[in-house]
């Protein structure tokens, strides 16, 4: 069999690309609104964007949209977009300091400085689904907008409930945590830039994570502490927040800092004890978790995992597997060009396998 | 220590005018642009120098275990940069949004002129500041009125 180069199938490409178009457009029922994702579909639109590694709500809600749901397909489309967009300028150094939150629990500690601030959340929520006629939820929905519109009285915040202390201040002052705060202040590793290989700096391995693949980061963290991996941690989580982070930049002309907006993210951090031979066992450690978003899930995996490479200093490929196997778009689009025709390399193959019989039976022989 | 305490707006009394055109709401700053623009003397020495273009910031993070920069990831805004006689104006906005973006560059140069033939431009680029503040204060408040009763007060049994 030789090879014989071949064409065809553009007819049934462009078929398929329009049954996928005019079934996404044309259906019984009504128009999705960007709006209505946003509202309804906050935390898949969270998630876009941050294993997309961009912010803008709009946009991730289109790609959603446009890839009927499909979270992946939505990141490659926002990846895609980015693709064609100028880099205008890195933002000022944002001190995490500086979000208010709209969520703060801290499970290590009862009585920490600020709240412990429940927020938005369902993790006390029995998980029933509710069967609820779409007439009855409406009706619903008109009450409790109405009373809404009763307790018009707003309550100002202090400062210290929106901008609490951190756990870790706390324990700093007892002399409870490793300290591992720069003397120096390293320029940052930009992934979008220059693929990140190990050994790689933690700017770099933060950067990954921040914006790798949801599951892929839970797996990681799954098989890290429970899988054969054998590493059981003893984690305790520090805090874990839903903030307001403001995007500042340097105004060219005044040469001030200014606001551009507010992009929400969570952020989570992670107390590990420390019980190896070469570590002040006497201490605590702590590991830090941030991505785009309402997506706690991801942050405190994150979060475990930032600690649990440091402490592993190289030792295992735990870093190699952070870096190269947790994004969204290369693990899928590695897999998903599978689908593509191998014909030629298939072909190869099995003439290799009839190569092979040939050459026994001539041993054989 | 913060470094950027002034972002707590409630906390505040002064603001600076570029944070609140930033943040302004892309229709009043369309608005406010075109009303800017409709004063003969004012759109005569207008000149786009960059016209408004859609692109990234990457947001640089510095967190607080190591005291460390990191970047967390790439934000939509669209830039804009204007002259309104010898004024430089510049803005950059959120998210993918020309016409504010031109208009908040239009009204950031009116915020630095000083004749008194911009005087009226200039009280409607302070009236928009201001409404702007209001708003985003406005927010918070609203949001912490939904927020404060989740705050867990414990119990402790003797």
């Amino acid at each position: 069999m030789g090879y014989v180069s071949a064409r065809g199938g553009l007819d049934a490409i462009r078929a398929a690309e329009s049954l996928v178009r005019t079934k996404r457009l044309v259906s019984e029922s009504n128009w999705l609104e960007e709006d209505q994702i946003l509202d309804k579909l906050r935390l898949l639109v969270d998630r876009v964007m941050s294993e997309a590694g961009l912010w803008d709500p709009r946009l991730a809600s289109k790609a959603i949209r446009q890839s009927e749901g499909d979270a992946t397909e939505a990141v490659h489309l926002l990846r895609a977009y980015r693709s064609t967009l100028p880099r205008f300028a890195y933002s000022e150094a944002i001190d995490a300091d500086d979000a208010t939150v709209m969520r703060r629990i801290v499970p290590a500690f009862q009585r920490v400085p600020g709240n412990q601030l429940l927020g938005r959340s369902v993790d006390y929520t029995a998980r029933f689904l509710e069967r609820t006629g779409d007439d009855d939820a409406r009706e619903e929905a008109e009450k409790l907008r109405a009373a809404q519109t009763e307790e018009s009285r707003d309550i100002e915040p202090a400062s210290e409930e929106i901008a609490p202390r951190r756990l870790m201040e706390l324990l700093r002052e007892m002399d409870m945590l490793v300290d591992r705060r720069l003397e120096d202040d390293p320029e940052p590793f930009d992934i979008t830039r220059t693929p990140a290989r190990p050994p790689a700096p933690r700017s770099a391995l933060l950067s990954s994570m921040a914006r790798a693949d949801t599951g892929a980061l839970v797996n990681q963290w799954y098989r890290n502490i429970l899988g054969p991996d054998g590493y059981l941690h003893e984690v305790t989580l520090g805090e874990v927040r839903h903030a307001n982070m403001p995007l500042n930049v340097r105004h060219p002309v005044t040469g001030e800092t200014v606001t551009i907006m507010q992009v929400r993210v969570s952020e989570v951090e992670a107390i590990e004890d420390l019980e190896g031979v070469e570590e002040d066992r006497s201490r605590f450690d702590v590991g830090y978790g941030l991505c785009f978003g309402h997506n706690e899930r991801k942050a405190i995996a994150m979060a475990n995992l930032d600690i649990a490479c440091h402490r592993d200093a190289g030792r295992t490929q735990l870093e190699q597997s952070l870096l190269l196997t947790t994004d969204a778009l290369d693990s899928a689009g590695f897999l998903e060009h599978l689908k593509l025709p191998h014909y030629v390399t298939f072909r190869s193959m099995i003439e290799r396998k009839i190569a092979v019989r040939k050459a026994r039976q001539r041993r054989d022989a | 220590m913060r470094s950027h305490s002034r972002n707590f707006a409630f906390t505040a009394s002064a603001y600076l005018a570029g944070d609140m055109l930033m943040q302004a709401t892309a229709h009043r700053l369309i608005e406010v642009g075109e009303q800017c623009l409709a004063m003969p003397l004012l759109a005569d020495v207008l000149k786009i120098v960059h016209p408004p273009t859609v692109g990234l910031v990457m947001m640089q993070v510095r967190e607080p275990v190591r005291r460390e920069r990191f970047y967390l990831g790439e934000v939509v805004v669209t830039r804009c940069e204007v002259l309104v006689g010898e004024i430089h104006g510049w803005a950059m906005v959120s998210g993918e949004n020309k016409e504010a973006a031109l208009a908040a560059a239009l009204c950031d140069a009116v915020t630095r002129t000083t004749e008194s033939e911009f005087a009226e431009a200039r009280t409607a680029v302070e009236e928009l500041c201001r409404e702007t503040r209001e708003r985003l204060e406005g927010q918070v408040r609203r949001e912490w009125t939904e927020l404060a009763p989740t705050r867990v007060d414990f119990e402790e049994f003797e």
